[in-house]
């Protein structure tokens, strides 16, 4: 399949989806499609990407272009910009990309620590900067995914975690960066959610709906949130994570 | 290796009952490591059990549910195989194409209708799924897909079409589509009085109708009748309207029905007098609809609507057998089986009799003749019937379908599938014998 060309200017909105050929990325292009967005998709392997493009062109009848783009590789983005154009605005920033990987242990070796870094953290920093001239001006809104796995260390998931803490922290620090434009800048904290990502794992709690966070995302898109959980429950949870001494979460294995 | 999921799954008419896990891909890649052995599964629909096997793990294939091509100048469209066929239509009927071999249910995904080579409601006239599929690509044979059709990597093509799922996964599919006249069916509905005089009407219909089929209650009216029923032969309506796409929406029945059975079966037993007072009633209040029209969604799956119709059966569930019998010998084995529901007196809600106008092979259930349903509750007179009609089956040698017939054995289907052993045999030479299977397929000893 040759490369897609730019998409035109904007007549309808636009959003940039990063990872988005499966899970909760998938959901957010099949929701946002079918209300009649255009979209910018990315993914890493081109027959999930092109398939899917296919799909929403032909089912939604949207204007989709897809794009091939590993966060795990330094510069990834730089083809962004130039699929982006100059002359597109985007009202939408979607990030639900990451990684995780079953090995994310303590004594992980450095190329898989490097890539969960790179997959859950900088990759997608480096998206939002190339992505940021290109949003509208007129108001536009960049939505990152975080995860209650970083809502404090523990000797699972190290490497994962600590990236959605970089990720959380990073996301704080562009809202305020970029309070004085009209860009909101939202952030969820996602509890199980029913994806690859909770597959096969023993979980206490019950696994969210993808769609309906998809829905959730769409309908708040023009709103000022700051940070969210989903499922919403999983705040207090968290809250009372953080704030058990240590003595007592020292002794938690999960 | 995929992670999965512990699951317990049942078949559709609540025979048969497994622990097992359940992996669920969703990326292309993942295809590629895939370990074997597995069992493949589609919507799960399948009354026997097709789709899961205890000793080994599931793959659930409905991520791959996507509209790749669509080139109506070419009759064309091409699907991934997790696509529903509910979803398919969707997408074809308000854009004036379809793909006319439809099974009852609109959750069966397009992979299942082709590993099971479904039929619809019109098979003398539009044959099986088989005929609609032009290219089918599978997984698990190489590093990517393996492309099969008709000139490309034919033996796979003809193994895989009613193949059960046991020449690996299928990911995606080409298939012939045609266009749609109408959004409308209309339907004559004609009363008879015995399942041989619906037989006879079908027969006479089978010309000048786009699908015939008949439903028959498997009651005896004395010495002079059994079956009393109607035939239902109809067409779309040429110039009404499309459908539009919100029509093809329903809330789908869980693959084994149990959502919300009710805790005993209306059929048989003390609830059988008040399920017949109820048809009675039922009928001579329609009695004078000979004509209806309805949408195409409602004609082409009356049981969206009638989901009750699987709940009445209870928590127990149902039996369903259904045999391909040549017309040569339709009549006969239409006697012999009155004679057989005389003694016997099964629990049985529904004979339902369609025409067939196909060639058989390998294990499809196709053919020349005549379709016979019989539909009946869990119960130990439903059991005494289908001893003796395996001792019908064994005289008469009809197709079996596999896929319906939960209890059938390796002996019976040997002896009405004399080329099972082929099948076997190609799934050697093939290097697929043993790669995938079901409890269905170690039931009958083909995997």
């Amino acid at each position: 399949m040759s490369p897609p060309a730019s998409p035109p200017l904007a007549k309808t909105q636009t959003a940039l989806i990063v990872g988005s050929t499966a899970g909760l990325g998938r959901a957010l292009a099949e929701h946002f499609a079918t209300q009649g967005w255009d979209l910018v998709i990315t993914g890493r392997d081109d027959r999930d990407l092109y398939a899917l493009a296919s799909d929403l062109r032909l089912r939604a009848g949207v204007g989709v272009w897809p794009l091939t783009l590993d966060l795990n590789q330094p510069g990834c983005s730089w083809s962004l910009s130039a699929t982006l154009g100059q002359r597109t605005a985007i009202q939408a920033v979607l990030l639900p990309a990451g990684a995780v990987d079953p090995a994310d242990e303590m004594a992980a070796d450095e190329t898989l620590a490097a890539g969960l870094v790179r997959g859950n953290f900088l990759g997608l920093a480096e998206v939002v900067r190339q992505a940021l001239p290109h949003l509208d001006t007129n108001g536009a809104t960049i939505v990152g995914f975080g995860s209650i796995a970083a809502c404090r260390g523990r000797s699972r998931n190290v490497y994962y975690g600590a990236a959605k803490r970089a990720l959380a922290a990073y996301f704080e620090a562009l809202r305020h960066s970029l309070a004085p434009r009209l860009v909101r800048v939202q952030y969820y904290v996602l509890g199980y959610i029913d994806t690859q990502l909770a597959a096969g794992q023993p979980l206490r709690l019950p696994k969210g709906d993808p769609h309906e966070l998809a829905k959730l995302v769409r309908r708040s898109l023009h709103r000022d949130l700051g940070t969210r959980y989903f499922p919403y429950w999983w705040s207090p949870l968290c809250f009372a994570l953080r704030i058990l001494p240590w003595p007592l979460f020292q002794r938690l294995k999960f | 290796m995929l992670p999965a999921d512990p699951i317990t799954l049942r078949t559709f008419d609540g025979g048969c009952r497994t622990r097992t896990t359940v992996m669920r891909p969703d990326r292309y890649r993942q295809l590629g490591q895939l370990e074997l052995p597995l069992t493949v599964r589609g919507g799960g629909y399948s009354y026997s059990a097709a789709s899961f096997a205890a000793d080994r793990p599931v793959l659930d294939l409905r991520a791959f549910n996507r509209v790749l091509r669509f080139a109506p100048e070419a009759g064309e469209v091409e699907v991934e195989a997790g696509l529903t066929l509910g979803a398919l239509l969707q997408f074809l009927t308000p854009r004036g194409f379809w793909c006319p071999v439809i099974p009852g249910y609109p959750a069966i995904t397009v992979g299942g209708c082709i590993a099971a080579d479904v039929h619809g409601k019109s098979h003398s006239l539009h044959g099986n799924f088989r005929k609609w599929t032009k290219q089918i690509a599978l997984a698990g044979l190489g590093p990517g897909l393996t492309f099969c059709s008709r000139e490309q990597n034919a033996e796979l093509f003809e193994l895989s079409c009613g193949g059960l799922g046991l020449t690996g996964p299928i990911v995606r599919a080409t298939l012939r589509i045609v266009p749609l006249l109408g959004g409308q069916v209309s339907t004559e509905r004609t009363p008879v009085q015995s399942v041989q005089q619906g037989y006879e009407l079908l027969r006479s219909a089978e010309t000048n109708a786009e699908f015939a089929y008949s439903w028959h209650r498997p009651w005896c009216v004395g010495d002079r009748s059994f079956g009393p029923g109607f035939v239902f032969r109809g067409a779309t309506v040429p110039g009404t309207p499309l459908p539009r796409p919100e029509e093809f929406a329903y809330r789908p029945l869980a693959p084994d029905a149990s959502d919300r059975r009710l805790p005993a079966s209306l059929f048989g037993g003390p609830g059988n007098l008040g399920t017949r007072a109820a048809y009675v009633v039922a009928a001579a209040m329609q009695a004078n609809r000979r004509m209806m029209t309805d949408s195409l969604f409602a004609s082409l799956f009356p049981f969206v609507a009638q989901a009750h119709y699987f709940h009445a059966f209870g928590r127990r569930g149902l039996q369903e057998v259904q045999v391909l019998v040549p017309h040569v010998s339709a009549c006969s084995f239409l006697d012999e089986l009155e004679a057989l529901c005389r003694e016997t007196r099964p629990p049985a809600a529904v004979i339902a009799l369609k025409l067939f106008h196909g060639e058989s092979f390998a294990l499809r259930y196709d053919g020349e003749g005549l379709s016979i349903a019989i539909d009946m509750a869990r119960h130990p007179a439903a059991d005494r019937f289908l001893d003796r009609f395996d001792d019908l089956c064994r005289d008469y040698r009809p197709r079996l379908n596999l896929l319906k017939d939960s209890r059938l054995g390796r002996a019976l289907f040997e002896h009405c599938y004399p080329e099972a052993e082929d099948f076997r045999r190609a799934l050697r030479r093939n290097g697929l014998l043993g790669r995938y299977g079901s409890t269905l397929a170690a039931r009958l000893g083909l995997a």
